[in-house]
């Protein structure tokens, strides 16, 4: 057989194959596409979509599940935003939160009841098994995309289960179940490049309970009480998990605080050679969704090492203070969402470093007793040398984020 | 005490513009072509002062109603009549008034200044080389302090040439508007002035930065900072109106602040409106100096962080404010 020939075998054993395994999802979409809706947030008045996205029936009672994000603008501004459900069969229905995890990206919808629903069992799922994700991609038509469940990725505080399949923006709130119709998660994120992350169905499987047995009213309240409970166990874990130090330029700076923390080091050699700099970076993958504009529920830190060895303490002292606070990310909120920072300055003398330190917090204006938190610090002990560093908290309470703070300032030893 | 037989008339810059004898009084001063002594100067009313007999015979100069006034020099304060006696000076407007008795010595026609004695004299090409070496003595330590690469020659000759320019230019202006309003020129002193002010500038700001660094108070150093420079401006102000009015120090004084001040309350809301809008920066300094430099004792961590937590005052305070 010459190449064109075996080519063409082989398409037709593939297109076999794949046909074969096509009245699988078509069987999929055929059997529970009744059981799905599109959510959209409105603005009243203006009566435009402010947000969509996908949710499922899970409770007799018409109880939707979907995500939080999908429904954050009725939590956070009711009296200025409603739902509108539209089913399989393209009936428009109204909706009403009653429930939701906030850390989760979870919420539960009452509508109308539907006459089917899913049922919720909690699955631990085996590496490599074929999921079925739901959604309305961009806006258009109910889709389901086939993909694969990839295993457990591991937080600070949370869990999400990797989904390698495209979940599309639209999808979010859709369930990814298996050819039996088990729901194994929930749509949540992509990364792109079908890099997909599902919310575990086993955070569902309590809210739903919650729901169904004391709906919520004070919907903004039970936010900011999961927040809270969210940071008192962070600031718990955190503060008795010791904070190792770890070796940047000669100089001892707080290390990798938790194993989940995603922990990076990169040097850099500016042009021309005026200085060096070699940095050390740690966060947690996490973010909490509160609104639009607005992510909480997150941990972040860096130092950088500067070597200006070369040049004189005037010239290394401008340097230094140009590069004080580049390490800082900018924690996304808006005007709605938080004031502006208010900060503390003074020298801090610590393990034989005198550091110059900014402790700066900004209040959360919806869910009160909340803020973000920022500590900038660089050292002023060497001529030419320093350590700067950046330690950020998005939803503490101011004291915890203060504790919390202490414990990182502590973490520095100036190494002569 | 002789008696006073003769009204010798100065101009601002003390020089002798004419004498007149004292013999038959009453005698009449001002701008006015009926007058009997007619002093060309802008700042004098039409009829300004008289010289007359009081009651006891005694000669003495009174304002006839003038709108600025009889100044008595040696005071600087406005008064309604002088009893004259030989080397008593008056100011009228730009004018002064010096009245000598028979016995004195014939006086001469050299200038005499103005500005009190003892004062140092600005009004000099001198003094504003001067002014002007401190300023590139000034930006050259500021450059040293502040940049973080070795400087370039454009660097270090650039800056000082363009401000000895905005200081002769200053100069100019001011000189021209004495020049408009006075018919004199003050040429050197405006420039001089100038170039103090511009000197203020990097001297105040780098020492307030360094100091606010050292003690950890920069916030308090930036308010000392916003105040030096206003009373540096006054300053310059008053200095201004002194060659360019014919007003009492406490008159430039006066209207001095009153500039500063109205500027400050513009300037001041700006600022305010761009402090009042949102942002997610971080408002703290980031100032950083030379180690040895720094004087305040370090907090130990517990000491900072109990400190600290008066944030949460100020963002409750943050948080009831409308918006």
């Amino acid at each position: 057989m010459d190449a064109p020939a075996r080519l063409l075998l082989a398409c037709v054993l593939l297109c076999a194959a794949r046909a074969g395994a096509e009245p699988a999802a078509s069987g999929v979409f055929d059997r529970y596409a009744g059981r799905i809706v599109q959510i959209a947030s409105l603005e009243k008045g203006a009566e435009t979509r402010s947000s969509y996205g996908t949710g499922f029936y899970v409770g007799a009672e018409g109880l939707l599940a979907t995500n939080y994000h999908v429904v954050s603008d009725e939590v956070l501004e009711p009296e200025t935003h409603a739902l509108e459900i539209t089913d399989h069969a393209g009936k428009k229905l109204t909706g009403k939160v009653v429930d939701f995890d906030i850390i989760h990206d979870l919420a539960i919808v009452k509508t109308e009841p539907a006459a089917q629903i899913f049922a919720l069992h909690p699955v631990s799922p085996a590496h490599g098994l074929r999921l079925f994700s739901f959604g309305y991609p961009n806006d258009l038509a109910l889709s389901v995309v086939e993909g694969t469940f990839n295993g457990v990725n591991r937080m600070a505080m949370v869990e999400q289960y990797h989904f390698t399949g495209a979940i599309n923006p639209g999808m979010s709130g859709g369930p990814a179940v298996t050819e039996e119709g088990e729901v194994v998660g929930i749509n949540d994120a992509s990364e792109g490049n079908s890099v997909g992350f599902l919310e575990p169905v086993q955070y569902l499987l309590p809210l739903l309970e919650h729901a169904q047995k004391s709906p919520a009213t004070d919907l903004l309240a039970r936010a900011r009480d999961q927040l809270l409970a969210y940071q008192r166990d962070a600031t718990a874990l955190l503060l008795r998990t010791p904070l190792v130090q770890r070796e940047l330029g000669g100089q001892k700076v707080p290390g990798q605080w938790l194993p989940e923390l995603k922990c990076w080091a990169s040097e850099k050699q500016a042009k021309p050679r005026y200085y060096a700099s070699t940095s050390y970076d740690c966060h947690d993958e996490n973010r909490v969704f509160v609104s639009d504009t607005q992510r909480s529920g997150m941990l972040r830190y860096a130092s950088t090492f500067l070597d200006g060895r070369g040049l004189n303490r005037f010239h290394f002292a401008a340097l230094a203070e140009d590069e004080f606070d580049g390490n800082y990310w900018r924690i996304d909120a808006g005007e709605d969402d938080v004031t502006k920072f208010k900060c503390h300055t003074d020298f801090v003398a610590v393990n034989g470093s005198h550091l110059k330190v900014a402790f700066c917090a900004r209040a959360y204006r919806r869910l009160a007793g909340l803020c973000d938190a920022v500590v900038q610090i660089a050292s002023v002990d060497g001529a030419d040398r320093a350590v700067q560093s950046t330690f950020e908290l998005a939803g503490f309470t101011v004291e915890n984020a203060t504790r919390l703070a202490q414990r990182y300032v502590e973490g520095f030893t100036w190494v002569q | 005490m002789g008696s006073v037989t003769l009204l010798e008339i100065r101009d601002a810059d003390g020089v002798v513009v004419g004498r007149h004898r004292l013999a038959n009084l009453p005698l009449t001063i001002g701008r006015g072509s009926d007058c009997d002594v007619i002093l060309d100067d802008a700042q004098v009313s039409g009829s300004h002062a008289r010289i007359e007999r009081d009651a006891d015979g005694a000669p003495m100069l009174v304002d006839a109603g003038s709108r600025n006034g009889v100044l008595a020099l040696e005071s600087g304060e406005r008064v309604q009549s002088l009893a004259l006696r030989p080397g008593l000076r008056a100011r009228l407007g730009d004018t002064v008034l010096v009245f000598r008795g028979p016995d004195e010595v014939r006086p001469s026609t050299q200038a005499v200044s103005l500005a009190p004695k003892g004062a140092f004299e600005l009004d000099a090409w001198k003094a504003f080389v001067l002014a002007d070496a401190a300023v590139y003595a000034a930006l050259a330590v500021t450059l040293l302090v502040n940049s973080t690469r070795p400087p370039t020659a454009g660097k270090i000759l650039g800056p000082p040439f363009l401000l000895a320019a905005l200081a002769l230019f200053w100069g100019g202006v001011w000189s021209l508007v004495g020049r408009l309003i006075r018919r004199r020129f003050h040429f050197w002193g405006h420039a001089t002035v100038g170039a103090l002010g511009v000197l203020a500038i990097p001297v105040l700001g780098v020492g307030t930065e360094a100091l606010g660094f050292a003690l950890a108070a920069e916030d308090a150093f930036k308010v000392a900072l916003v105040l030096l420079i206003a009373a540096v401006g006054a300053a310059m102000l008053h200095q201004h109106f002194r060659w360019i009015t014919p007003w009492s120090p406490a008159r430039r004084a006066v209207t001095a602040l009153g500039v500063v001040a109205a500027l400050g309350g513009v300037a001041g809301l700006i600022v305010t409106a761009d402090h009042n809008r949102f942002s997610t920066g971080l408002p703290f300094s980031r100032t950083l100096e030379a180690p040895e430099l720094r004087m305040r004792q370090g907090r130990t961590p517990a000491e900072f962080f109990d400190a600290a937590r008066g944030l949460d005052k100020e963002l409750q305070r943050e948080l009831a404010k409308p918006r």
